[in-house]
Parts: C-alpha cells; sequence; structure tokens
C-alpha cells in the first residue's frame, strides 16, 4: 500500500532523510519508532504528499503521491501539530471534509461524536489539545481512509480514550483492510498493535521487520543445571545474550523455540521457564551486542 | 459519486471555504468606501450641482486619506489571510495533504481574492453611477464632473490599483515564509521599483557628468508603480495601464511558479527561497548605502571622505540587518562573506561608472542629424514644445556642438571644487529622427562667461530672439509699460501712449539684438526693471510679462527714454545720496548692513580703516555707475552701503577685482 524507496530530503544542505526505505502491507499496521529529531514527522508529510522528496520514489498503490488528488483522498493523516481552520466548529469542519473527502460516512461521524462526546457546535480552538486530536481522529476516522497515517497520535489522550481510538482503528484494519502507519517516540506504545516495526535513526531506518518472524524467533530462557550448563549445548545453541545470575542462566537465543527446548530437555534441567520478551528485549538483541546502540536511540 | 469540483484548476470547494473565512474583509471595505466617497456626496446632495464641485472631484480623484490608505492595505489584508497557511508548518503540511492540487490551491486563491478586493470597488461604483447627477466646475468653464466617464475612471483606476496591490502582494506572500513579513514585503513592494530607480538616479545625478535626472526620466520612475504615480497626483496614461496589466498578471505567473516550487518545509523561514536570499540581502544594503552615502555627503564639510564612509558603514549596517532578517537571529556576524562580495561589486559597478566604459559622457549626438537645439529645461506638458524657440542655424548649431566639445573636454576642471558661482545649462538635441539628445552640466561662471563659442550663440539673432519674448510681443495688445527703478522706489514711469510703447519697444529690441556676450554676463546692477501689461480682453492667459531689466548699456532705449524726458523720472543721481558706506568682506563673513550704518541711519557715520564712508560726488556718481548686484557674490569683496537722502537703503557689492580704484586704495 505505501512503498517508500531510496528517500532521500534535506533541509537547507543538511540531511534529514537519506536513503530511505519502507513499505507497508495492505491491511497492516506498520510502527514507525524515533527518538525527537529522527525523522518520523518529515517522512510522514512526505508520505501525505505534502513535502516533495529530492530523489527517491513515495508510492501509494502503487503511483507517486504527490499532486496526485485521487490517491490523497484516499489517505487518512492525523498531524502531530494539527490544525483547523480558525473560527470553525466540528459541524463546520465536517462539512468541508464531507465536501472533499469522496468516501465520507455521515453515520460513522454521528456515531463517533456520541462516543468521544464533543460538542459539535463549540469552536474547536476552544477545545483541549486531547480534545482537538478526538476531533481530528473523528474526522479522519469519517473519511474511510484506506490508508490511516497517525503522527504520534496517543499524545495526550487519556487511557480510557486510547483505547477507544486503538479499538477503532483495529476493527477498520480487520474490516476493510485499513492499513496504518503510526509513529511514536516510544517502542513501548506500539507493543500488542503493530504488525511491523521500523526504527528510524539521523534519517536512516536502521532496522525494519515482521513482528510475528521476530517473536517466534527469538526465545528468552531460563534454565538451571546441575553442573552448569554443558559447554557443548551453548556451542549449539545461537545465543545473542547469555547472563548468570546466580546458579540459574538466562539465555536470548535464535532460533525455532520447540527445537531449542527439545536441546535444553535433553540434559535434564533442574528449571526450565520461557519468558515473555518485550518488544525492546527483541530490538536489542535483535541488533547485536550489548544493544547500546538502539538503547540510545529508544530509551 | 462526487460532482467533479475542479474547472481549470478552480476548485469550488477551497473557493467558498475562502469566501466564508474572509468575507468581514471586503464588507470591512465596502463599508470604508461608502464613508469615505458616496456618504459625503449624499450629505451634500440637494446642492451638490451647485457647491459640489471641490467634494466631488477630491473623492473622484482619491484624494481622500482613508479611501487611499485602504486602496492599498484592502488588497494585501486579502493576500496575507489568503495565504496565511503557507507561512505556518501545521497548517501548510494539513492543507497541503488535503485531496488538492497545489494548482488548484493557488488558483482558486487567486481568484477568490481578486474577487474579494474588487468587489468592493464595484459596488461603490456601481452606487456612484446611481446616484450620479450635474456638478458643475464654476471657477472655468462650466463642465459637468460627475459623469459617467469620470466615474468609469475612477473605478478603471482604483481596479488597477487593486489588482497590482493584490498580485504584488501574492508575489511576497509566496517568497516569504512568515506572514509578518509578508505584510512587510506586501506593503514595500508597492515603492520596490520606482524606489530602486530613485537611488539609481542619484548615482546617476552625482557621478555621470552630463546625466541630469529631468522630469521625463523621474516620471517614468514614478510611474513604475501604480501607487506612487497615484501619489504623485498623475493619471495612467495608456502606456502606463499597459504596464500595470503585464506586471499584475506577470507577478501572478512568477507566483504560480515559484509555488510549484515551494518548499513547503521553508514556512516559518524568512525567506522561502534560497535564491532570493542574497538578492534581497543586496536590495536592503544597496539601500542602506546610498541613503548613509548621500545624506552624509550632503551633510558634511568633506563630501568625499563622508560619502564613502557613508557607503561603507551604510552597507554594512543595512546587509547586517538583512542578515538578521534571513537568519532569524542576531548572531550573523560570522556570515558576512556575502558582504564582501557586495562590497566587490559595488566597487566594480563604481569602476564602470567612473571610466564611463559606455561612452556616456564622451558622447555627442551625430552632427549632421541634428534638427534643432534648445537651451533649458523641457516643459513637462509635449504640447507647449510647439511654443519653444528652438535654434535651428547651422552656425548656431554648430557653435553649440562645439560648447558642448568643450564643456566634455575640460570636465577634469570643470569637476573640481570653484570660486564662483555655478552656472546650470541643459542642452536638449532634437534629432531627425525625432528622438532628443539631452545633457545637463553644472558650469562654474568663469568657464561659461570665456566661452568663445557660448559667446558666438549668445550674440546670434536667432538665440536672442528665442530666448527674449519681447520679439513675440504685439504692441497692440499692450495696455501700458511700466519702469521702476531698483533703487529708489518713487522712481517710476507709465507708458500708456500707443505710440510710445511701440518706439519703447522698438528700442528695446535693437539695444537686445546688439547686446554683446560681455554686457549680457555682466554683473553690473541694471537700472530699472520693466515690466509690459496687457490689455484685459487680450486672449493671453498672463497678466502681465516681466521683461528684462534696463541695463546701463542699452543706449537707444537710454537715448529715447532721453528724448521723451523720462529719463530723470527713473534716474538715481548723486545728489540723492545722503552717504555710501563701503566695508571689506570676507570670505565667509556674514554681513549685516547695521554695522556699516549709523544707528539713525542720516547721520553720516565715520570712517575707520575697516569702514569707508563717501559722500563726495564724482566718487558717488562713480558707484552708482559701477556697482554690481550683491547677490552674485558670495566670497571676498566689497559691500556697498547706499543711505538715500529719504532714509532709504540698498546694497550693492564689488568683488575684490572689480572695485574702482580708490576703494581698494584706501583698504590697501
Amino acid at each position: 500500500m505505501i512503498e517508500v524507496k531510496n528517500l532521500h530530503k534535506s533541509f537547507n544542505g543538511y540531511p534529514v532523510l537519506s536513503d530511505l526505505n519502507l513499505k507497508v502491507q495492505k491491511g497492516s499496521i506498520y510502527g514507525l519508532v524515533g527518538a525527537n529529531g529522527a525523522g518520523k514527522t518529515t517522512l510522514i508529510k512526505h508520505i501525505v504528499g505534502a513535502y516533495k522528496q529530492d530523489s527517491g520514489n513515495i508510492l501509494i498503490k502503487g503511483s507517486p503521491i504527490f499532486e496526485d488528488v485521487s490517491l490523497k483522498s484516499s489517505i487518512g493523516y492525523i498531524a502531530d501539530d494539527l490544525f483547523f481552520f480558525s473560527m470553525y466548529n466540528l459541524k463546520n469542519m465536517s462539512a468541508f471534509y464531507k465536501k472533499i473527502y469522496p468516501n465520507w460516512n455521515q453515520e460513522r461521524y454521528k456515531f463517533m461524536l456520541k462516543l468521544f462526546k464533543l460538542d459539535e457546535s463549540k469552536r474547536i480552538s476552544k477545545f483541549s489539545k486531547g480534545m482537538q486530536k478526538q476531533a481530528a481522529f473523528i474526522l479522519t476516522m469519517s473519511c474511510m481512509p484506506e490508508i490511516l497515517v497517525l503522527d504520534e497520535p496517543i499524545d495526550g489522550l487519556d487511557p480510557l480514550v486510547r483505547k477507544r481510538v486503538w479499538k477503532i482503528i483495529i476493527e477498520d484494519v480487520s474490516e476493510r483492510e485499513m492499513s496504518v502507519l503510526v509513529s511514536s517516540h516510544n517502542l513501548k506504545e506500539l507493543e500488542g498493535i503493530c504488525d511491523s516495526i521500523g526504527i528510524l535513526n539521523n534519517g536512516r531506518m536502521v532496522i525494519e521487520r515482521e513482528l510475528d518472524d521476530l517473536k517466534s524467533d527469538i526465545s528468552k530462557i531460563q534454565v538451571a543445571y546441575n553442573l552448569g550448563v554443558p559447554k557443548e549445548l551453548q556451542e549449539k545453541l545461537n545465543v545473542l545474550h547469555h547472563e548468570r545470575r546466580g546458579s540459574i542462566d538466562l539465555f536470548i537465543v535464535k532460533g525455532n523455540r520447540n527445537n531449542i527446548i527439545e536441546m535444553l530437555q535433553k540434559e535434564n534441567p533442574l528449571i526450565l521457564d520461557v519468558l515473555p520478551l518485550t518488544l525492546e528485549e527483541i530490538f536489542i538483541y535483535e541488533l547485536g551486542g550489548d544493544g547500546h546502540e538502539i538503547k540510545d536511540i529508544l530509551f | 459519486m462526487k460532482s467533479k469540483t475542479s474547472y481549470f484548476n478552480f476548485n469550488k470547494n477551497i473557493f467558498i471555504e475562502d469566501l466564508k473565512r474572509l468575507w468581514a474583509v471586503p464588507v470591512l471595505y465596502t463599508l470604508i468606501l461608502f464613508l469615505t466617497n458616496i456618504s459625503p456626496i449624499l450629505m451634500a446632495y440637494n446642492t451638490l450641482t451647485k457647491n459640489g464641485y471641490y467634494l466631488v472631484n477630491r473623492l473622484l480623484t482619491n484624494d481622500t486619506f482613508f479611501s487611499f490608505l485602504f486602496i492599498t492595505t484592502a488588497p494585501l489584508a486579502v493576500a496575507v489571510l489568503i495565504f496565511r497557511y503557507l507561512q505556518q508548518t501545521n497548517s501548510t503540511a494539513v492543507m497541503h495533504a488535503f485531496p488538492f492540487t497545489r494548482k488548484e490551491l493557488y488558483v482558486t486563491h487567486c481568484i477568490c481574492g481578486t474577487l474579494l478586493t474588487i468587489l468592493p470597488i464595484i459596488i461603490t461604483s456601481g452606487i456612484l453611477l446611481l446616484i450620479k447627477k450635474p456638478v458643475y466646475d464654476h471657477a472655468t468653464v462650466p463642465a459637468d464632473i460627475f459623469t459617467t466617464a469620470a466615474i468609469m475612471k475612477w473605478t478603471g483606476q482604483n481596479l488597477l490599483i487593486t489588482l497590482s496591490g493584490f498580485s504584488i502582494a501574492v508575489f511576497a506572500g509566496i517568497i516569504t515564509g512568515t506572514s509578518l513579513l509578508h505584510t512587510i514585503f506586501g506593503f514595500g513592494f508597492l515603492f520596490l521599483l520606482p524606489g530602486i530607480g530613485m537611488l539609481v538616479l542619484l548615482y546617476l545625478d552625482e557621478f555621470i557628468f552630463g546625466f541630469s535626472s529631468n522630469w521625463r526620466i523621474n516620471e517614468f520612475v514614478v510611474n513604475l508603480s501604480p501607487i506612487t504615480s497615484k501619489l504623485d497626483g498623475n493619471d495612467f496614461s495608456s502606456g502606463n495601464i499597459t504596464w500595470y496589466i503585464v506586471l499584475t498578471i506577470f507577478l501572478l505567473i512568477i507566483s504560480y511558479i515559484l509555488y510549484m516550487h515551494r518548499k513547503l518545509e521553508r514556512s516559518t523561514d524568512s525567506i522561502a527561497f534560497n535564491f532570493l536570499k542574497p538578492l534581497f540581502k543586496y536590495s536592503v544594503a544597496f539601500c542602506g548605502m546610498t541613503i548613509l552615502g548621500m545624506y552624509l555627503m550632503a551633510l558634511g564639510e568633506n563630501r568625499i571622505f563622508g560619502m564613502y564612509a557613508g557607503f561603507i558603514i551604510g552597507s554594512l549596517v543595512a546587509y547586517i540587518i538583512a542578515e538578521m532578517i534571513v537568519e532569524k537571529t542576531i548572531w550573523v556576524f560570522r556570515h558576512l562573506k556575502g558582504y564582501f562580495i557586495f562590497l566587490l561589486m559595488a566597487a566594480l559597478f563604481a569602476v564602470l561608472i567612473q571610466t564611463d566604459i559606455l561612452g556616456y559622457e564622451r558622447r555627442l549626438p551625430a552632427f549632421d542629424k541634428i534638427e534643432s537645439i534648445y537651451y533649458g529645461g523641457l516643459p513637462s506638458d509635449k504640447k507647449e514644445w510647439k511654443d519653444l524657440h528652438m535654434l535651428s542655424s547651422a552656425n548656431n548649431i554648430e557653435s553649440s556642438f562645439e560648447f558642448h566639445q568643450s564643456i566634455i573636454d575640460n570636465k577634469k576642471w570643470l569637476e573640481k571644487d570653484h570660486e564662483s558661482e555655478i552656472y546650470h545649462i541643459t542642452l536638449n538635441y532634437f534629432m531627425e529622427n525625432g528622438k532628443i539628445f539631452t545633457r545637463q552640466y553644472a558650469l562654474p561662471y568663469e568657464f561659461f562667461e570665456h566661452n568663445p563659442y557660448v559667446k558666438k550663440v549668445y550674440e546670434s539673432d536667432e538665440y536672442i530672439r528665442a530666448t527674449n519674448p519681447i520679439f513675440d510681443v504685439d504692441e497692440k495688445d499692450l495696455k501700458n509699460i511700466s519702469l521702476d527703478s531698483y533703487l529708489l522706489r518713487d522712481r517710476t514711469v507709465q507708458i500708456i501712449d500707443p505710440m510710445e510703447i511701440k518706439e519703447l519697444c522698438q528700442a528695446l529690441r535693437e539695444d537686445l539684438l546688439n547686446e554683446r556676450f560681455e554686457e549680457m554676463t555682466s554683473k553690473k546692477a541694471p537700472m530699472a526693471r520693466i515690466d509690459f501689461f496687457w490689455k484685459e480682453n487680450s486672449e493671453l492667459q498672463e497678466k502681465y510679462y516681466h521683461a528684462p531689466s534696463l541695463k546701463k548699456s542699452y543706449k537707444n532705449t537710454l537715448n529715447w527714454l532721453e528724448f521723451k524726458g523720462y529719463i530723470d523720472s527713473i534716474s538715481v543721481y548723486s545728489e540723492d545720496i545722503k552717504y555710501i558706506s563701503i566695508h571689506r568682506k570676507d570670505e565667509n563673513e556674514y554681513f549685516i548692513e547695521k554695522d556699516t550704518v549709523s544707528p539713525n541711519r542720516l547721520t553720516v557715520p565715520e570712517s575707520s580703516p575697516d569702514l569707508m564712508v563717501i559722500t563726495d560726488e564724482s566718487s558717488v556718481q562713480k558707484i552708482l555707475d559701477t556697482y554690481e548686484n550683491r547677490y552674485y557674490h558670495a566670497g571676498k569683496g566689497y559691500m556697498v552701503t547706499m543711505v538715500f537722502n529719504n532714509g532709504q537703503m540698498e546694497t550693492g557689492f564689488y568683488k575684490s577685482d572689480s572695485a574702482p580704484q580708490f576703494i581698494i586704495e584706501y583698504f590697501r
């Protein structure tokens, strides 16, 4: 659905995005993670057709997005820094959206208005920041976008509203195969939501992975043997990380989980537990070493 | 399925949204136009036909402060508001993520802005047409001034000013990244072309020998912008109208192209395009350089030093300010490389001017293509040119040409500081192909008075006839001629007999034709002023004509006056004088008469080494015959104060070398 190829962009001669590639599959949720200033917002403004790249391609449904009205009308975009016409209330704004987005769904608008309990006739500029985010969300989702682009969407939303927002998004993804690109500076926020994650640092894509593959491929296991872990066993396993806590050994291992457990069972461990891995850990160990680099980027 | 909303890149939805947001501006504008231009007419409606001339004329020429203010600010306000979304990071991204193309946004905004700015004028014009009724100007020939044609002219002029103002404001908005600078540039650009033109003329006037910005060039520069043209009180000529339309269309097209290439991330930058940054900085530096340089030059004792100091300081300060605006920080002192490039270009420009690379200063018109020559400034109304007395005789053309050549050959000497007063001369060559070749020079009087070619021209019949209107006077139109002594108020003669008028004119003409160049340029004070008065019913507009003064060398006229017995009535003799005091004056001394006369004036003061008091008849007569006009002399010399028996006092002057011997000897 979204494909970014070799994107380059510089501001006043300083490269902001370089040789950037990204792919969002239809009906999937892509998490774009990076520290402040990594280039997330700049990349998103290219994807929604506002910025023009210096070089490279930005394709939506296979065609360049820049200046393509029909492609733009299939994208719903909620900016980090929101904008509404001054003096307008939600009703005026929805009338405007209704005219310019061909798939506008009035029933959904009414439904969401009730759900989020917003006053349609109050000037949007009088809303709090969180309410403005909700207003933008109502407007955008009522356009029934094929592609939803969210720039730091949960900033300023309370947990209850956040949950409600994600619920609606996930429903649309599963029901109408909407594709979502969501950016965040915090990996934790995207835990359990995204199908793929891309990590951006200094305008470059550091790593891009499908989460399903990653999760089944990396395991966190604690074992204890009477005489310590046999050496030949350690050599057979593809160990990314090893830590000794008293008599217990903690392994982060790459490879088929069932095979690994089978191998460990053979040597009659006293304890053998498979522990849950957080997204952070996956990325830290996936990138190898002590993960200092990725720690610096994300945490 | 949605209906198509975009035709020729006009997008109905954007248009409606613009109208919804900005309707207040045209409403306010219409209201103001109503208050300033219509309500005064309505209030005086009953007496309009009789007394409304001044009022209606003033309103139809936009001569009111408020209507003029709004004609310039309304288009700017609309442009600033309509393109405000470009100047903020959040709105620019969201607006361009909406399903519109940039083309649609630009075209629709421009159409909407144009409509919003012209609608108030059209409405006002419509109301004016509805309420128009005959209004007469009784001062001249009664003619209705509140006509459809006059209202249409008002409408047309305002539409032009508004539309060009709007296009300038749009251009300013596209090249800047903040609304504040958009406003400042939008206003400043209204004056940009004439402003730069004027500054360039300042340089040409100052540095190019022979160049002078006459009214034709000035008018051209002023008319570059409709605002300055209107401020100058000009009517738009068809050429100007074409230029304003071309300018408007050109700016809208250029702005369109720039918008298509505008990098949206540049919002909040001062200047949105890199290639415009040096242009902006250099323009500001140029203005700063010129203003301070010319100011210090005009002010200071040491003109050249002041000028160059002003150039460098002015351009540096202006450049730093411009750099601060562009970079939006005051810490710009590490980024002044561009300033040195500017200095280099300025120096190159100076060298170009100094070396006269285009040959402007040395150029003379093709001698055999000259039709005629006119000395002096040309009147601004071209219709009056036919009344000019051109010199077209071969001798005069040749002498003028030689005179011009002698000026060019002596450029170095002429440009030095000279003690004598400066004589400004303008030479206009009318060429066979209809072109006019003009040069103006400021010549020291000593160069002028000793120039053999000028002598030839000035002594020629053609020149004398051309420069003295007395040769065109028909004596039959004259009511009287009055002769008044320059010294004593009661010495005056009125010639009213038609025969005598004719004879006096004849005598004067003969004297003028026979006058030698040395006499023309002599500073000796003349005897009397001569004024011609026309008959009441004459067709001539002027009521009187100030003829050349009666000089002591006009033998024919003096003989005629003597023959008729009038001479004593205008002459001043030694017996009229109580005493004359002479005071030697230094170069820069400011002379005050009271220092040279006694407190009660008629008591003869005592001579002293500083003051020579003369009462003897022959010396007094000598002074009366030879004293020179005071206003010719600023430098060293002798101040002459004449006290008459009736208590009147007049002053004259002698230069150090022109005084009679007995004065020079007294002060030795």
